[in-house]
């Protein structure tokens, strides 16, 4: 930077961070600040509200039960995300060149697909008239369609496949960076294959592995359109109970509360993960 | 040395059993809506019965659709064009400069793609109003922000590719700041620049929680009127809208790989 700025004699000195200003300031206005005020809601609806917005929605048993919702699946969502994602990475790490381009592709397909397309899919996938349905009746293993949609499994499934390409890729990148002498040093000096894998090539790429879930994890606390569509009642997250407070309750305040709850704790969950993330998909 | 082979050999194969799953769950998504959008059952029912161009003709026909993909294309070029100005620049800095507020700068930017989408739609629905931004303007505003974190991490690894003396030296050799941007470093780093673009353009064109809240009933975007379509009543219509999205984003990931190939060659 100060080799730049020694070169640069001309007339016009532009601050060397000058290609990042329009874009902060851009999100400034059009990203945070609409953030900001409707955070800001929760103290200013009604008038003078204080705190009370919070008090009333955290005793209020039906954003536990949304809250519950959420993290739960958000748990289940990530570790299964997580354990799939980290063998199929390995899946592909081990495969040669055509099996590695081809479980690539099939990882790398449903990020091209819409999200509502997919959800949508599912609901195709998982009704009573759906092809799971009909193959399960037609194997023999059921007589009458067993309900799937609307309820956990449908969300779980539906969500799983959906944000499995965030664990898959960034495990995959961090596996590719693995220095493979390691394994051999790990070999011969008497490690078994599988205490090698553990001891050696586990916490090697266990970065990726954290980069993703952590990934997993905040997105899957916003998440609303699969809920929605795959869900039944007990599966709805607090996406769904902001969204219900201003569009049909015309509640501002404890929309507010409750976005600034939801954006807390997506906010922490980043700091927690921050380093993995950087380093994975930052660097 | 036969026992070990044999053991990998097991080991590959109770690889393969536990991957046929996973590629299922995978792929299956993306299969079925082909096969139900050309099925003559009203209700989409698995197997799909009979074949019908009906549902597309009824797309094509519809004033509501075909609006509606005008205003798609209009808003997802517009984001990306405004996502591209802001994170080109961004991005090529992030990634060639060091400075003190380097990475908190970072996780400004990444902010964005974590608050919930819910969260920032009702806060753009209040703010927006401010601003006086709806309909075209309103949505281009708002998928930019949320697609340009997406240009500036792509934009950003490949600016640190960049060999620094190379700037360096057009600069030595008289070329002013705004030459070796244009001719030199925005060139060196155009493989991000592309694939951002990219993100941003399908990050716009599949957004319906803000959209829902920015758009007016006459200015509907196509994941507005399918999400509005889906909670009403499902039409194969649906299935047969979904397909086209399909087949346009098959089409583009086809195109990025194509690139990709035939440049590492």
């Amino acid at each position: 930077m100060t080799a730049s700025a020694a070169i640069s004699g001309g007339r016009l000195r532009l601050p060397a961070t000058i290609g990042v200003w329009p874009l902060l300031l851009a999100l400034a206005v059009l990203l945070f600040l609409p953030a900001a005020a409707i955070i800001a809601n929760s103290f200013t609806e009604p008038q003078n509200a204080g705190f009370s917005n919070f008090s009333r929605i955290l005793s209020d048993p039906t954003f536990g039960r949304f809250a519950y919702n959420t993290v739960r699946i958000a748990v289940v969502v990530s570790f299964f995300t997580g354990l799939i994602g980290y063998f199929y990475a390995y899946a592909i790490y081990r495969s040669g060149p055509a099996g590695r381009s081809f479980l690539m592709t099939c990882a790398l397909l449903p990020l091209w697909t819409s999200l509502l397309v997919r959800s949508f899919a599912w609901t195709v996938i998982l009704r009573d008239t759906g092809i799971v349905n009909w193959l399960l009746m037609w194997v023999g293993i059921v007589d009458e369609p067993i309900g799937m949609l609307r309820t956990s499994f449908a969300v779980t499934v539906g969500m799983i496949q959906i944000l499995l390409p965030f664990t898959i890729l960034p495990i995959f990148a961090s596996m590719t960076k693995f220095d493979t002498t390691l394994l051999l040093a790990a070999r011969s000096l008497g490690a078994s294959p599988r205490r090698s894998f553990w001891l050696v090539f586990f916490p090697a790429t266990q970065v990726g592995l954290v980069a993703g879930l952590m990934l997993v994890f905040v997105l899957s606390l916003g998440y609303y359109i699969t809920p929605v569509l795959l869900g039944g009642p007990r599966d709805q997250p607090v996406a769904v109970l902001i969204d219900a407070q201003v569009t049909t309750q015309l509640d501002w305040g404890a929309a507010g509360a409750m976005s600034a709850i939801v954006t807390a704790a997506v906010l922490l969950m980043l700091a927690a993960g921050w380093r993995a993330i950087n380093k994975i998909f930052l660097v | 040395m036969s026992t070990s082979h044999q053991e990998s050999r097991t080991a590959s194969l109770g690889r393969l059993a536990l991957l046929v799953p996973i590629v299922i769950l995978l792929l299956a998504p993306s299969l079925v809506i082909l096969p139900m959008s050309f099925s003559e059952s009203r209700v989409m029912s698995w197997p799909p019965r009979g074949f019908t161009f009906d549902w597309y003709v009824a797309l094509f026909a519809s004033g509501q659709w075909v609006a509606s993909s005008r205003h798609s294309v209009e808003v997802a070029l517009l984001s990306t064009a405004i996502a591209l100005l802001l994170g080109v620049p961004a991005g090529l800095t992030l990634g060639l400069k060091v400075w003190r507020w380097r990475e908190l700068t970072l996780a400004l930017v990444v902010v964005p793609l974590v608050i919930p989408t819910v969260v920032l739609a009702i806060g753009m629905y209040k703010v927006y109003v401010w601003l006086g931004l709806h309909d075209l303007l309103g949505l281009a505003a708002a998928h930019a922000m949320i697609g340009v974190p997406l240009v500036v991490i792509t934009t950003m690894s490949s600016a640190r590719q960049i060999n620094p003396v190379l700037l360096l030296a057009a600069r030595s050799l008289g070329a002013n700041p705004f030459k070796t941007f244009f001719f030199v470093t925005l060139p060196l780093a155009r493989g991000g620049v592309i694939s951002g673009a990219i993100f941003a353009f399908v990050t716009s064109w599949d957004e319906v929680v803000i959209a829902n809240f920015l758009s007016s009933p006459t200015y509907r975007t196509i994941p507005v009127q399918m999400w509005a379509q889906i909670t009403e009543r499902v039409d194969p219509t649906v299935a047969a809208m979904a397909s086209v999205l399909f087949v346009v984003s098959m089409a583009m990931m086809a195109g990025v790989t194509v690139l990709r190939w035939s440049r590492s060659r």
